[in-house]
């Protein structure tokens, strides 16, 4: 059983949309996962049905009991995230700047400020439209701990997968390069990197090979909008050969990706055998990666 | 005023708003430009800056004096994010899970712990006229952008006028760092399922914070409302409607500001200019 975990770096190239598309083409045979968890969208296409729903809890939070308060002002002085704030004659702490770490817990004199847990979000198991398992999630509003949470569903997929004798878990990544893209890539066999022809897709590519190289990855790449700007498209065929990452399909700018998301459909329901046949590829090649 | 460009979604156009209302603003008056999306900074490639300089970005990092260390191991027992561990023989520090909180190296009984630092990434400042450029780039490997986002926000660039901030994509921490204390959200929201989906996450969000704030609807299509009607079942206003054109996507897919390039999109991010001006009056009064 392997991972395969599919990242952009910059968002809106089409990883979501092509993500479900190898999720259908595979089948049974893949447990799909959505890592994007502070903006998921996988399952607006799966319209999965929900089978087991799990509460989420991540970190701490301080509360600061008025009663006990002397007023005395160290904890807003210990604070090194401004959390604290004087509001109103009282202090009061910040939920969405609160980082947990108990530094003013420690310094009251009063005892007045105990550590709260914190329920950061939910994340679920579902059966898709099509019959496999998809396992997402949902952070709280204002939320961080995003990397357990992405770590959290990754495990379950995993699990499920094992469960279920699939052969592998795909993975829909969140773009960027920071933590929950780096949680998603921890323990990955292979990386599929959806880009676009422009110049920043371009330049957010370079950094995110760079990231896949940090972690000793394998990589290949799908080039998404290839027409948009040819020049670019043309640049990027050149860097993932020389960073040994295969590209297996490029794609031209197609109104099937916002049409297929307005209709809520996948881009292989969609009617376009060209497109199906690229993806078609793409799923093959990915059957004998890891 | 300070206005902080976001929208949930990565890839509605974020970065095409702020580098053309950036463009627009500037002719008239001094305008600071914040990169805040540290992980993929893109705002430079659409502007012609000069006069670079980058200053890197440091955060603190406990040192364990061995020789004054008895392991005790309160610091151990107070980090609330394993990064620090005490065994008997030694302390180990594990940089990327310390969120620098000096909790450690305040309560060390023996002050066996001092301040050391590590680089999260780099600021740098460039210049075109009017228009400052203040981009944070979050160094590869490195998880906490949010702490890069702060920096960067708080990095003095000088001037009184208009404070743009390109926010990263998602709504957790480090968007949260992004629009925490702005006085206006110009959210840009795409009308399809992805699109609305992540702009009400962000809706959400912004309602939380209490904020205020208005939509873009950018890619447009001829016919679809979808964004419009979502904001006005919301009582929202929208602020601009930008049409679904392969000018525009190409134009912007080779690295031009759509405003210089195209005469009648710069009347509509001159309209925007002027709407988030009188919602600043809004602001103030």
């Amino acid at each position: 059983m392997k991972e395969i975990v599919v990242m952009s770096g910059k968002g809106g190239t089409g990883k979501t949309s092509i993500t479900a598309a190898l999720g259908v083409l595979a089948g049974d045979r893949a447990v799909v996962t959505d890592c994007d968890v502070d903006a998921a969208n996988l399952h607006l296409l799966y319209e999965p049905e929900r089978q087991e729903t799990h509460e989420f809890w991540s970190g701490k939070r301080a509360v600061i009991d008025e009663g006990s308060c002397s007023l005395c002002g160290i904890c807003q002085e210990k604070c090194h995230f401004d959390a604290i704030e004087f509001e109103g004659g009282r202090y009061v702490v910040d939920p969405l700047g609160c980082e947990g770490c108990a530094v003013c817990e420690q310094f009251c004199p009063e005892e007045a400020i105990r550590m709260q847990d914190v329920l950061a979000g939910e994340w679920y198991v579902s059966r898709s439209r099509f019959g496999n398992w998809l396992v997402h999630a949902r952070l709280g509003i204002g939320e961080g701990n995003s990397g357990k949470l992405v770590s959290q569903v990754k495990r379950e997929a995993r699990k499920i997968a094992e469960r279920e004798n699939a052969d592998c878990v795909i993975a829909d990544g969140p773009p960027g390069i920071g933590c929950p893209v780096i949680a998603s890539l921890s323990g990955a066999d292979h990386v599929l990197i959806v880009t676009e022809a422009t110049r920043s897709g371009l330049h957010d590519l370079r950094r995110l090979i760079d990231l896949i190289e940090f972690f000793q990855l394998d990589a290949s790449c799908v080039i998404n909008k290839i027409d948009l700007n040819a020049e670019v498209g043309t640049e990027i065929e050149q860097l993932c050969r020389e960073r040994g990452i295969e590209t297996v399909a490029t794609i031209p700018y197609s109104r099937v990706f916002p049409d297929s998301l307005q209709d809520g459909k996948t881009i292989v329901e969609m009617g376009d055998r060209e497109l199906e046949r690229k993806l078609g590829q793409v799923w093959n090649y990915l059957s004998t990666v890891g | 005023m300070k206005v902080a460009i976001a929208s949930g979604k990565g890839g509605t156009g974020k970065t095409l708003v702020a580098t053309n209302l950036a463009r627009v603003a500037s002719r008239a008056s001094d305008v600071v430009l914040y990169d805040l999306d540290v992980e993929e900074p893109n705002c430079r490639l659409f502007l012609n800056t000069h006069d670079r300089e980058s200053r890197p970005v440091e955060t603190m990092l406990p040192v364990i004096d061995e020789a004054k260390c008895t392991h005790c191991g309160i610091c151990s027992d107070l980090c609330q994010f394993n990064a620090i561990v005490a065994t008997l023989e030694r302390v180990l520090v594990f940089p990327d899970l310390c969120h620098g909180c000096y909790g450690c190296l305040e309560l060390c009984p023996e002050g066996a712990i001092q301040e050391g630092s590590k680089k999260i990434g780099k600021i740098t400042v460039s210049r075109d006229e009017s228009l400052t450029l203040v981009a944070g780039e979050l160094e590869i490997g490195e998880p906490a952008a949010a702490v890069l986002v702060g920096r960067t926000k708080g990095f003095p660039a000088g001037g009184n006028g208009l404070r743009l901030y390109d926010s990263p994509p998602g709504t957790s921490c480090p968007v949260i760092e992004a629009v925490r204390d702005v006085d206006y959200v110009v959210l840009v929201g795409e009308p399809t399922r992805f699109g609305l989906h992540d702009l009400d996450l962000m809706v959400q969000t912004l309602r939380k914070m209490q904020l205020p704030f208005g939509v873009v609807a950018n890619k447009a299509r001829e016919g679809n409302e979808a964004i419009e009607e979502y904001c006005r079942a919301g009582g929202i206003e929208v602020l601009l409607r930008i049409p679904w054109r392969m000018d525009i996507a190409g134009d912007t897919a080779h690295g031009r500001l759509v405003v210089e390039t195209l005469p009648d999109v710069r009347v509509l991010f001159e309209d925007l200019l002027e709407k988030l001006h009188a919602s600043s009056k809004g602001v103030e009064a």
